[in-house]
């Protein structure tokens, strides 16, 4: 009965305060004490080639996870998110084949199509009411198969030099200074970053977004056009996806019709990491970074410890149980 | 005299920032109705939620049949024989009755895994038979009423032998007929020698049923009492700790002109041919029993519904009312009668509650001025006397009467022409709630025009200029201040059915 | 919230622990770091010294494919037997995307060289610029990519395969008959070089008929209800062979016919999967062409450790696909591959 006894009183002002910092903190305990095994265990991780290299690594992944935050946020999902990528990649790559010149072209026709397939899944979820499973269920199909018909089934080599400088480039050359450079997805994840961050902050559209996701009947009643707000989110996020599927297919060199494959799950596994509420109403653009970030330096530790990839499988989930939890406690505050 | 079958005491809980309870005690005899009474916020639900094994005290000890107790879940309690019936019902909505009463304990076959449904409908349409239900058993649980889930859930505890049972405002969303069968039912279980533990906000509820009254306050123990030794005035005060002179403090207020005037407008099986007009300063109460209507035209009138025809006149202007942007931007609000439900974003701020129909006036560009927000809404947080930690506190985290202060707060953000109140003090303490009546009068001081819907005849009577009765999705009539007496209104909502 | 704190660290680190037991038995120590200093000195200068132990990293496609694990198995076997490497083994989990961060990672952590796995033809070039860019070797195993790189490719040609299995079936049928084939995944590199390979074979013969072709895509259940649909449509008689892409569509094929009392019908499957030579030494199934992955990974690690000693790369090794036709030559594959 006493097993509360110790609880602290007195933390009276503040205590929505108090309440967010245990929230970061269970987080940044997490991250930090995966970061310290590995650095513990490989002389490799901490070496800043390396953790430039995670940086990179999470980046696609981080720029999803952004967009699927908002979408979550909203209380939907969109599972859609890794055949929009593929559009992206093919579309742009395909204009690049045929005309050599045209990359900005290439880039906003390649993002803009990702995000006019996403309206697919914004009319059926904002207009028609359909769950956002089942419909970015139909659009993730849908997409994979427009993504397959417009390359014929085959990869498309991109040889644009400057589009591959995305995904493989540096800010300034690493060779040139001797230090280490910064990676062109990294700044792209930055800038995504602050531009979600901005948006779900500072703006109402972002402030409708989590009145939406918290209670659409009192949003509805409080003057909140729900359809209009649901229908931008995922038009967003699926702007975001191209965003993504440039940045994969900058970093792969070429748009295949198959790419990111499975790419949804690690969205929405760093989005529920970062503590964001599956329920909607809830979440953070620094808990979503934090989320990813945890993935990516998951991967590349379990990478360098060489452990199986059998094993990996069984330690990421876990970890994922354990991150979850440890967020629900530090919510309810007890 | 029995002896106490349950006894509490000591009983102290602790949340973060908060002591719930700081010494609570409850001792109730076996066959006798002892109400728990306190404001909001006294600590009565945290104080049933330990009894009932959701929550663990800090300290105090519970005594049940004279055997000290620990509790960790609700089934342990249930398995002692204390049931729970909670305020919001949850029954399997698509299951039957007889499924629903021996859930969790389902008659087998034998000793296979195999339910024996003949069984339990037979036995559950015994036990529907002993308390004068006119369901049977196959029937599913979707088809009744609240109160006739109510009494399902009461069958359920009885049947499973629970010889003390806890009903959290039960009547709140009964009507009077409904009311009288369920204290039927309740003297039915004292005969049987079963307790009830009964919470509820109505004190004439409380003086018709109740042998004894516990009254907690600010999560402490106040005193228990027999019924019979107190009287309203007398209960209030152990209540609030205060004496209310005037819980209905009606202001003095000029009447203008008209603002709203509603023609003819009629929602098919819902409402019909409704008219009436609201005047600036004027206190309009639409009063009938439940699934009048009333609801239903105030939905229709800001745009959660669509009326099927009828005219809208605001400040003589017609106006087309499509969807709430469209009553907002007529200077029309609706506080709604469900605060959980379409009122506020509980897991939001106070602040981004109050300010989100206003979100608009605060942006510069496209992105928000927070400054001028958070000044705007601390202003009014403090002109309506919201008692919180601070803007960032999440709205659910609040009371009862804070968290509709929070609504009142947003919609007067706009400065609407028109308030409408549905069910305004329901489910608010006694303090709050002369709080929100006083803030109504000034309001209407200010040139306001006001609907308030209530099913509480006193505070419709005491706070309404004119009342509007409705029954069966109609108007049933009108009457003027001073011109009625409490059995006109009561009369003319039940219309002829009496 | 500090015992839980600590409950879940503890956790974490038993976890770890667990698990970097199982990472140690395997190829990589790159826990000890006056190695790693080592190795990533003697990449400065690798001409020199010879006698050393060369840290290679190797990231594959899926292990969850029966014949990349034999690959992988096949790695590890050669890194307990050979002491002059190190071999640290990395599962791309067939995403391009994690093959190149792996890549990076495994340059990171210093090693000599690189032997890549390549999980797609366009997407995985970008790991040979890494590599480049690193200025460690890097050769290419069973898999192309479209940058050439490389210093070496060791592989095998795939349209030999389809050569080598053509002609089995020939030999099978004396030259006369009909065939069926079961192809993989339409466009997929080896369903279009097999199937070359197959009709340039049967193309020879006159009196053999390729009577249907369908796509089973790479899947037994999909290969199942192919041949199913055949031997409905085909009675006794007029199917003597049917030719599958790989093993596993083979073995589906195998399980229509079985089911259907259909013995006559010759199957031939293409890799050496264990249960296809266990049918083989069954009698089930006819003849399976065997892709030596083991003998291509022997080979592809001593290119790289002769690269590393100084030598000239030799830019294409091929091997050899082996028939495999007869109980005895199945039983040599299957222990080898146990």
């Amino acid at each position: 009965m006493m097993a509360f006894g110790g609880n602290k009183e007195g933390a009276l002002s503040g205590q929505k305060n108090f309440k967010q910092y245990l929230r970061s903190y269970a987080l940044v305990i997490i991250f930090l004490g995966v970061c310290a095994v590995f650095a513990i265990a490989s002389p490799t991780f901490l070496q800043p080639t390396n953790i430039v290299g995670v940086f990179r690594q999470i980046a696609i992944n981080g720029v999803l996870a952004l967009g699927m935050t908002l979408v979550i946020i909203t209380g939907g999902i969109d599972l859609s998110v890794g055949s929009l990528m593929a559009i992206t990649g093919v579309v742009s790559a395909m204009i690049l084949e045929n005309n050599p010149n045209m990359l900005a072209v290439a880039l906003i026709v390649g993002i803009g199509a990702a995000a006019l397939m996403s309206m697919w899944t914004a009319v059926l979820v904002a207009k028609m009411r359909i769950a956002a499973f089942i419909a970015s269920l139909s659009t993730m199909t849908i997409a994979r198969g427009v993504a397959l018909v417009v390359a014929d089934g085959i990869p498309h080599t991109i040889k644009d030099t400057a589009y591959s400088e995305i995904g493989n480039g540096y800010l300034w050359d690493p060779a040139a200074t001797g230090g280490v450079g910064f990676p062109v997805l990294v700044l792209i994840l930055i800038v995504v970053a602050v531009i979600t961050a901005v948006i779900l902050y500072n703006t109402k559209f972002g402030r409708y977004i989590y009145a939406v996701g918290g209670n659409e009947n009192a949003a509805e009643a409080s003057g909140v056009n729900v359809v209009k707000v649901k229908f931008w989110t995922y038009v967003l996020n699926g702007a975001l996806c191209g965003v993504a599927g440039m940045m994969l297919a900058a970093r792969i060199t070429s748009g295949q019709p198959n790419a990111a494959t499975g790419y949804e799950l690690d969205a929405i596994t760093a989005v529920i990491i970062g503590g964001t509420s599956m329920a909607g109403g809830s979440g953070k653009i620094s808990g979503t970074i934090i989320g990813a970030l945890i993935i990516g330096v998951l991967n590349n530790g379990l990478v360098l410890l060489g452990v199986s990839s059998y094993y990996q499988q069984i330690i990421k989930g876990i970890i994922i149980a354990v991150a979850v939890l440890l967020d629900m406690k530090t919510k309810k505050g007890n | 005299m029995e002896k106490a079958i349950l006894k509490m005491e000591g009983i102290s809980k602790s949340f973060p920032g908060v002591k719930a309870l700081d010494g609570a005690a409850i001792e109730v005899r076996a066959g006798e109705v002892h109400a728990l009474m306190g404001e909001n916020g006294a600590g009565k639900s945290t104080f049933m939620k330990i009894l009932n094994g959701l929550l663990e005290p800090d300290e105090g000890s519970i005594e049940f049949d004279g055997k000290k107790v620990e509790i960790h879940s609700p089934s342990e309690a249930l398995g002692l024989g204390i049931a729970m019936i909670y305020q919001e019902l949850n029954p399997i909505k698509d299951m039957t009755i007889a499924d629903n009463i021996f859930l969790g304990r389902e008659y087998t076959r034998g000793n296979s895994v195999f339910v024996d449904k003949g069984k339990a409908e037979a036995e559950a349409d015994k036990l529907l038979e002993e308390f004068g239900m006119p369901v049977r058993a196959k029937t599913h649980m979707r088809g009744l009423s609240i109160a006739q889930m109510q009494m399902i859930e009461i069958i359920k505890a009885v049947s499973s032998g629970a010889r003390l049972i806890v009903m959290d405002e039960p009547t709140s969303s009964l009507t009077d007929e409904e009311i009288t069968i369920l204290f039927q039912t309740i003297h039915d279980l004292k005969r049987n020698n079963v307790a009830v533990i009964y919470i509820s906000h109505r004190l004439e509820e409380i003086f018709q049923i109740a042998d004894t009254v516990t009254v907690l306050r600010d999560g402490k123990y106040i005193d228990s009492k027999k019924a019979g030794e107190l009287d309203r005035d007398s209960l209030i005060n152990m209540m609030v700790g205060r004496r209310l002179d005037n819980i209905f403090p009606k202001k003095e207020v000029e009447i203008g002109g008209t603002v709203l005037e509603v023609k003819h407008i009629t929602r098919k099986g819902v409402f019909e041919d409704i008219s009436f007009h609201v005047r600036a300063g004027e206190i309009v109460g639409f009063y009938g029993l439940v699934g009048a209507g009333r609801s239903e035209v105030m939905r229709a009138l800001f745009g959660l519904d669509r009326a099927d025809c009828g005219e809208i006149w605001m400040d003589g202007r017609r106006i087309r009312i499509k969807k709430p942007q469209d009553a907002i931007a007529n200077g029309i609000a609706l506080v709604t009668e469900d605060r959980k439900d379409t009122g506020l974003v509980l897991c939001r701020s106070i602040r981004e509650n109050i300010a989100l129909p206003s979100l608009g006036d605060f942006c510069r560009a496209a992105f928000l001025d927070k400054e001028k927000e958070n000044k705007k809404c601390d202003e009014i947080a403090g002109k309506l006397t919201v008692k919180m930690s601070g803007l960032s506190q999440e709205a659910g985290n609040l009371s009862g009467g804070n968290q509709q202060k929070v609504v009142l707060c947003k919609w007067m953000m706009k400065n609407p022409r028109l308030l409408i109140l549905d069910e305004p003090t329901r489910g608010i303490d006694v303090g709050a709630k002369a709080e929100i009546h006083s803030l109504m009068g000034d309001f209407a001081k200010a040139g306001m025009a006001i609907i308030m819907i209530s099913s509480e005849l006193p505070e419709i009577i005491g706070m309404s200029d004119r009342i509007i009765v409705m029954g069966e999705g109609k108007i049933r009539g009108e009457f003027k201040i001073g011109e009625y007496s409490q059995d006109d209104i009561l009369k003319c909502a039940l219309g002829g059915k009496k | 919230m500090k015992k839980l704190t600590a409950v879940v660290l503890a956790i974490l680190l038993v976890a770890m622990v667990a698990v970097g037991c199982s990472g140690t038995a395997e190829p990589s120590a790159s826990a000890d770091p006056s190695k790693a200093a080592e190795s990533s000195e003697s990449a400065a200068q690798p001409a020199e010294d010879a006698g050393k132990v060369w840290k290679i990293g190797i990231s594959t496609q899926s292990w969850e494919h029966e014949f990349l694990k034999n690959m992988v198995n096949a790695l590890q076997a050669i890194d307990e037997s050979m002491p002059d490497v190190e071999l640290v083994i990395v599962d791309s989990e067939d995403s391009v995307e994690k093959q190149l961060n792996d890549v990076d990672t495994l340059i990171a952590q210093g090693v000599d060289g690189i032997i890549l796995n390549a999980d797609s033809v366009e997407g995985s070039s970008q790991a040979v610029v890494a590599a480049k860019n690193a200025g460690i070797p890097l050769v290419e195993l069973v898999s192309l990519t479209e940058n050439e790189d490389y210093d070496t490719f060791v592989g095998t040609d795939v349209k030999a395969s389809g050569l080598l299995a053509g002609e089995m079936v020939a030999d099978m049928l004396g030259g006369k008959g009909k065939v069926f084939e079961i192809q993989g995944v339409m466009g997929h590199s080896a369903q279009i070089n097999r199937g070359a390979g197959i009709a340039e074979t049967l193309e020879k013969y006159p009196d053999i008929e390729l009577v249907e072709s369908q796509s089973g895509e790479f899947t037994k259940d999909k290969a199942m209800s192919v041949t199913e649909a055949w031997l409905a449509k085909y009675p006794a008689g007029e199917i003597d062979a049917i030719i599958a892409h790989n093993d596993g569509m083979a073995l589906g094929a195998m399980n229509a016919c079985i089911s259907a009392n259909r013995p006559e019908i010759k199957i031939i499957g293409i890799d050496g999967d264990a249960e296809a030579l266990q049918a083989v030494i069954d009698g089930t199934m006819a003849a399976t062409v065997v892709d030596d992955v083991e003998t291509e990974s022997k080979l592809a690690v001593e290119e790289m450790v002769s690269i590393l000693n100084g030598n000239e790369p030799k830019g294409k090794i091929l091997a050899e696909y082996m028939p495999v036709k007869t109980a005895e030559e199945a039983k040599v594959w299957l222990e080898k591959r146990q």
